[in-house]
């Protein structure tokens, strides 16, 4: 069994018309045992950038409380927020820092710029970024996210329609993916407002 | 005879007086004062600035605060480059202690943490005390609202009421004076004004030689770091009563 | 201990402190994860007044594609790129590293820098991690000595060549270039011959696909033709995507948090009655 699979879970980002969306699913298991159904994987960094941290749970809490560390020194001493160009180039560089010895964490990145551009990147638990334009996955349901999204995806959406979208797309692979699911969990980020969602799923 | 024992900080002159370490609070004297002072809603800072050119850039942002930690904050006066560097590792600290025990860090660990640092400098050899004095302002939710003073030697206490830098005995004993227990945040923030406008050498107090900030808690029970903006002074400035329009300079 | 872990900013190098624990790890049977590569066609070769490297799009992840259209040409210096094939961690943070130590190191000499000097910094790096950092390269560039081309290994070994492929696809594309290469190509030949070259190995090589990019170094100019062909375009994706009505997903709650524009309004309104 891989490591990515002992606690299950998905991850998917996607870009709208000046929004974005990130959203994951609400189990913890531990292999093919549910511990949690309320469970977060997607954290916010400010309100403007949010990380979601797919694979093993214990280095994924840690993982966050370093970046945490690391931008809140980064806004004292520059009395402004990361941008998340900039915010992925620090969690690319503090997982390649552990290159021999790596967090088991795959991360997604998702982030409105200064001109309210969305900026979606995703990275393996090394810190290889992939920058895309539409939409990134990580988890144990990433194949399944792959295929979904790569339907269901179209360029230009407006909030609510992205939010339909990435959640459909979510709850449609979780149910592909034993080892996550239990609803999800979606924010929805403008520039003028971020909207928390809770989504309705399968509990089997 | 004392010459023998000013060149270093590390040992005792026959009368028991570290003399780098007085020297280096002299030179705190020198510098722009800051005020602090503990209301029953927060906390007050207000500091100097000193305008030495026309031609100086004025930053940005504050030069005499500094936030450290969401729910703490601290005034300076003595030499900038000195304080840069604890600043620096006071941030440090607190993201370390938040890090450690994901909670913020009490008021009283860092302040001590800090002055820990500064003491090293009077006791271990070849290198000079930090220039610096702090009046660190914070909340946590064992104490409430704090305010303490630290200087060089790395003494720190707690406070009502302090000042640092130039003038701090007069403002001090003007302070001791005026302070009473129940005073509200707006009335700490009119009590050192009109404390800094006697103190400071310049005759008249404007918003560009002023800076303010204050701690307190939002209704949402976050504590809240804000510093006054220079229009915002201004206005205060003439409701206070502190500053006679007519006297400002206007050439 | 806990203070130097998270001492900052790091001043480079690897920490190594979760390594037993990973190993650990594997030894109670659960495998460890497989890294982003570039599976990988990467080629570059010599022609009348410069250098020519190419490079597919494809990134996997075991047999996934993780990315239809990443950058697998590398800036090194304004007239070095480097292509890389190998882990995408580390063919971006090695090349990273040397680029910036080359930038330097023309602070210090006030002059362009040279291909040999980036090929030395390269191998010097990855030999010390004895093959454990797997990047495996195309260097070219052209400085006062002239154009070159180098491949780099990842043990640190190198080769100097006229004509170079690398990675999973680099048979593929060797064949066309052993066929068809000669010296003194012209600028319009050499990249034909790249691109039939990366393309061989998009179509016969699981490991590449997708898009070519080129790179062309001549003396004093670099043209980067970033996507030079599209041999792979969507066709199946219906125009309009999939619609759902608003609503349709079942919602259990919503908290809406309004953002802050620029300007602060709490400002002064506690002080200023």
């Amino acid at each position: 069994m891989s490591i990515f699979e002992y606690n299950g879970s998905a991850l998917v980002a996607m870009v709208g018309k000046n929004c974005f969306a990130i959203a994951s699913d609400r189990r913890l298991g531990v292999q093919l045992q549910t511990v949690a159904t309320d469970f977060r994987r997607i954290y916010r960094i400010h309100d403007k950038v949010y990380i979601g941290l797919s694979g093993l749970a214990t280095d994924a809490q840690t993982l966050y409380q370093r970046l945490v560390f690391r931008h809140k020194l980064y806004q004292l001493r520059e009395e402004r927020d990361m941008k998340p160009e900039t915010f992925a180039s620090l969690v690319s560089s503090i997982l390649y820092e552990k290159r021999f010895g790596p967090y088991f964490c795959q991360p997604v990145i998702a982030g409105l710029g200064d001109d309210d551009q969305p900026f979606i990147c995703t990275m393996d638990c090394l810190g290889a970024k992939e920058l895309a334009k539409d939409f990134v996955v990580s988890g144990s349901a990433s194949e399944s996210l792959y295929g979904a999204c790569e339907s269901m995806y179209k360029p230009d959406m407006e909030p609510e329609e992205l939010f339909e979208n990435i959640s459909q797309a979510l709850l449609a692979s979780v149910d592909r993916d034993c080892l996550s699911g239990w609803g999800g969990h979606v924010f929805l980020v403008t520039p003028s407002e971020v909207q928390e969602r809770t989504l309705k799923g399968r509990m089997d | 005879m004392s010459r023998r024992y000013d060149s270093r900080t590390t040992i005792f002159s026959p009368e028991g007086r570290l003399y780098q370490v007085e020297y280096a609070m002299e030179a705190i004297g020198n510098a722009g004062s800051a005020i602090g002072i503990l209301a029953t809603d927060g906390v007050v800072l207000v500091g100097e600035k000193k305008v030495t050119s026309k031609l100086l850039q004025t930053s940005k942002s504050t030069e005499k605060m500094y936030k450290i930690d969401d729910h703490l904050a601290c005034a300076v006066a003595g030499i900038m480059s000195d304080a840069n560097i604890l600043i620096n590792t006071a941030r440090v600290q607190a993201q370390r202690y938040t890090f450690a025990y994901q909670e913020p860090m009490p008021v009283e660990q860092l302040v001590q943490s800090l002055c820990d640092t500064k003491q090293g400098y009077t006791q271990f050899g070849g290198l000079r005390p930090f220039g610096v004095s702090f009046l660190f302002s914070g909340w946590d939710s064992n104490f409430g609202f704090q305010l303490y003073m630290s200087d060089p030697s790395g003494n720190y206490s707690g406070w009502k009421a302090a000042a640092i830098g130039a003038n701090n005995q007069a403002a001090q004993s003007m302070l001791k004076q005026d302070y009473t227990e129940d005073l509200g945040r707006e009335e700490a923030v009119n009590l050192a004004l009109k404390v800094l406008s006697k103190t400071m050498d310049s005759t008249s107090l404007t918003s560009d030689k002023l800076e303010l900030a204050e701690i307190f808690l939002l209704p949402s029970g976050k504590v809240k770091y804000q510093v006054c903006s220079p229009e915002g002074l201004t206005k205060l400035l003439l409701k206070s009563g502190v500053n006679q329009p007519a006297a400002e300079p206007s050439a | 201990m806990e203070k130097a872990r998270v001492d900052l900013p790091p001043k480079g190098g690897f920490s190594f402190d979760l390594c037993r624990r990973n190993e650990m790890l594997t030894k109670k049977g659960l495998q460890l994860p497989g890294f982003r590569k570039t599976g990988t066609t990467i080629v570059g070769l010599i022609f009348e007044d410069g250098v020519i490297l190419g490079a597919d799009t494809r990134a996997t992840e075991g047999p996934i594609v993780a990315d239809k259209n990443c950058e697998k040409i590398h800036y090194m210096a304004p007239n070095i790129y480097c292509c890389g094939a190998g882990t995408a961690a580390d063919t971006e943070a090695v090349t990273d590293m040397v680029s910036s130590q080359l930038q330097l190191h023309r602070y210090a000499t006030r002059r362009e820098s040279r291909v040999i000097t980036a090929l030395t910094l390269l191998k010097s790096h990855l030999f010390s991690y004895q093959g454990h950092v797997s990047a495996a390269l195309v260097l070219g560039g052209v400085d006062i000595t002239g154009p070159h081309l180098h491949t780099v290994y990842p043990h640190g070994s190198t080769d100097t060549l006229p004509f170079a492929t690398m990675g999973s696809g680099s048979l593929a594309a060797m064949a066309v270039f052993e066929s068809k290469y000669k010296e003194g190509l012209t600028r319009e030949d050499g990249i034909q011959l790249v691109g039939e070259a990366i393309c061989s190995g998009i179509f016969n090589d699981l490991g590449s696909g997708s898009n070519v990019d080129v790179c062309v170094i001549t003396k004093g100019k670099t043209d980067y033709l970033r996507n030079h062909q599209l041999p792979n375009p969507r066709t199946y994706i219906s125009s309009r995507g999939y619609s759902f009505d608003r609503g349709h997903t079942e919602v259990l709650s919503t908290k809406i948090t309004p953002l802050k524009l620029k300007a602060e309004v709490v400002e002064n309104d506690a002080m200023e009655e």
